[in-house]
């Protein structure tokens, strides 16, 4: 680590932690777990900043939370596979919803909840970061077939728990 | 609803999450800079340890004389410099080597990290039950244990100040090269694949052997494990000095990413966050680290930085198959490269029934290394009649034309 990477490192991860936080929460559906995962991969990040500058550090990042996340799961599944995960609620409650919107986030929100973490990772990393099932499976250590055979069980729960997402299940068997 | 209609859903679901703001980025360099700190303190005690060791008449590489079935891979010194530490005598508990302890009526065996072995057997297990599972164990003032041992039940590893933490389930045993190099990463197979944990933050990762690349279908007895620096680890199949089964299989795993790479070590070139790690013939080389796979063996020497520029050294040792005794058996060569690209510059074949001194002594008298006017590089490698004994002589290796000449004598 050089004292000279120091403030461009600390410049990106303030600009960046927000948004970093905000993925971290899909991917866990924990605040604080969130927190601790995101922080712990920041001063990972810290630590090879000479390296991850020239790249793209925040894609790094979040390979490291999912799968920090994956592995802590691994160990704690039998206690955290609950109906409601503790810190779940955090950021869900709206003042008011004239549109519909904040309820369609709920209920996703609530479907999420109800996956194990390696579903909810494989779905934000295929779904919401683009990526492919093949960079699916690198950044989560797993196999594309874990990765399709994941995608399709979380997107059936989805369905399962949360009727109204059906078309968007079906749509993406 | 498409893919792309569950992206916007999922994206505007990011967006319009109401979280706290948060401050997680607040310290993260400094902590990272502690945390290298602590780690690279550590590494010079275990160097220096390394060194004794050596000194001491370890062997330079595993390997050579090991068991059917297990892999006896090197000692490793982390940093990039040889800590300025002259070798001792006396008795000295080899890192990577198990030695029982009774302790408590337990069987436990002992992991060197630089720990003391009298300590280790005044220590008792505090009414530890079996199968007990330690969910994270506890940072003890951030500093790093002293010692770890394989208990019945489980790996117990310990503190100083008598803190201990029961980290693993009774399955999980220590191996020679359990601890990376500082003793801060800490790796066990368990049921469910590898375990790495971090007993510097407290926490750990789980990687299932289905991950593990090209060796999902080896089990954990038949697996390797050999860290290179605090990131990385090497893990290979577990082949017996003797064993005629062509180039084991190993992939590397960097233990922040979780990302495995797959180092057949036979050839190519791949790159990891950066860095390169070329693979030429049989070796493989991070850092300062060489690995090494040679008639079914595997293991690693850390490379000696050269007075000239841009050279590093290192040496290796084989067991020829069908030699009569383990020593006759055994070739011991010192090689040297260029550090930019790997690229061997010399091998120098140490004279028969020698022992290279190049790990024996500090870093200022291993290898002398001159240019002369006309920019040849020559390189003088001490060697003695026997491991552990004074120089009785030195190769020269002229860099210009590869020849060596061997200089019967001392270092002077």
């Amino acid at each position: 680590m050089r004292e000279t990477d120091r403030h461009s490192f600390e410049e990106w991860a303030r600009g960046r932690q927000q948004a970093m936080l905000r993925t971290a929460y899909l991917v866990t559906g924990d605040l604080h777990r969130a927190e601790d995962l995101l922080q712990e991969a920041l001063v990972a990040a810290a630590q090879r900043w000479g390296t991850l500058r020239e790249g793209n550090p925040e894609a790094w990042v979040r390979t490291v939370v999912a799968r920090r996340h994956i592995s802590w799961w691994r160990k704690h599944r039998r206690e955290t596979l609950t109906d409601a995960p503790a810190g779940a609620g955090e950021g869900r409650t709206p003042a008011a919803d004239p549109s519909g919107r904040v309820t369609g986030r709920v209920v996703l929100l609530d479907a999420l909840d109800r996956l194990t973490a390696k579903q909810r990772s494989v779905l934000v990393l295929r779904f919401l970061e683009d990526l492919s099932v093949a960079e699916t499976a690198h950044a989560l250590g797993v196999t594309t077939g874990t990765v399709k055979r994941q995608t399709s069980v979380a997107l059936e729960r989805l369905r399962d728990v949360a009727p109204e997402l059906r078309d968007l299940v079906e749509e993406n068997r | 609803m498409n893919s792309n209609d569950l992206h916007d859903r999922l994206l505007a679901l990011r967006e319009d999450l109401d979280l706290p703001e948060t401050r997680v980025a607040e310290g993260a360099w400094e902590t990272g800079r502690t945390r290298q700190r602590r780690r690279r303190a550590a590494g010079a005690v275990a160097g220096v340890a390394a060194v004794a060791v050596i000194a001491a008449g370890t062997a330079l590489v595993g390997g050579g004389t090991t068991d059917a079935g297990r892999i006896g891979p090197a000692s490793t010194v982390p940093s990039t410099s040889l800590p300025s530490a002259t070798a001792t005598s006396g008795p000295v508990t080899p890192m990577g080597e198990f030695r029982g302890l009774g302790v408590g009526g337990a069987v436990v065996t002992r992991a060197g990290l630089g720990g003391l072995a009298e300590e280790a057997a005044s220590v008792t297990l505090q009414g530890r039950s079996a199968g007990t599972v330690s969910e994270a164990i506890e940072v003890v003032g951030g500093a790093l244990p002293d010692w770890a041992a394989s208990s019945s039940d489980g790996v117990l590893i310990c503190w100083a100040g008598g803190e201990q933490a029961l980290v693993a389930d009774p399955t999980q045993q220590l191996r020679p090269d359990s601890f990376s190099p500082t003793g801060a990463l800490l790796a066990t197979f368990s049921d469910q694949g590898l375990e790495v944990l971090d007993l510097v933050d407290g926490g750990g990762s789980t990687y299932p052997f289905d991950s593990l690349g090209d060796l999902a279908d080896v089990g954990p007895d038949a697996l390797q494990l050999t860290w290179a620096d605090d990131e990385h680890l090497l893990i290979a199949e577990a082949r017996s000095a003797y064993e005629d089964a062509g180039t084991p299989r190993a992939v590397l795993l960097d233990a922040v990413t979780g990302d495995v790479t797959a180092t057949a070590l036979s050839g190519g070139t791949v790159y990891l966050d950066g860095s390169p790690i070329v693979l030429h013939a049989s070796r493989a080389y991070t850092g300062s680290t060489v690995w090494w796979s040679r008639a079914g063996n595997l293991g690693m020497t850390t490379l000696l930085p050269l007075a000239a520029d841009g050279l590093v050294a290192g040496s290796s040792s084989t067991s020829i198959p069908g030699a009569d005794s383990a020593e006759a058996g055994r070739f011991t060569q010192v090689e040297v490269w260029d550090s930019t690209d790997f690229a061997l510059a010399a091998q120098l074949p140490v004279p028969n029934g020698t022992h290279p001194a190049v790990l024996d002594l500090d870093a200022s008298h291993v290898l002398a290394s001159l240019r002369d006017a006309d920019g040849t590089t020559l390189v003088d490698v001490p060697f003695g009649a026997r491991e552990g004994e004074p120089v009785t002589g030195v190769l020269r290796l002229d860099g210009a034309t590869g020849a060596v000449a061997v200089r019967p004598g001392g270092l002077g």
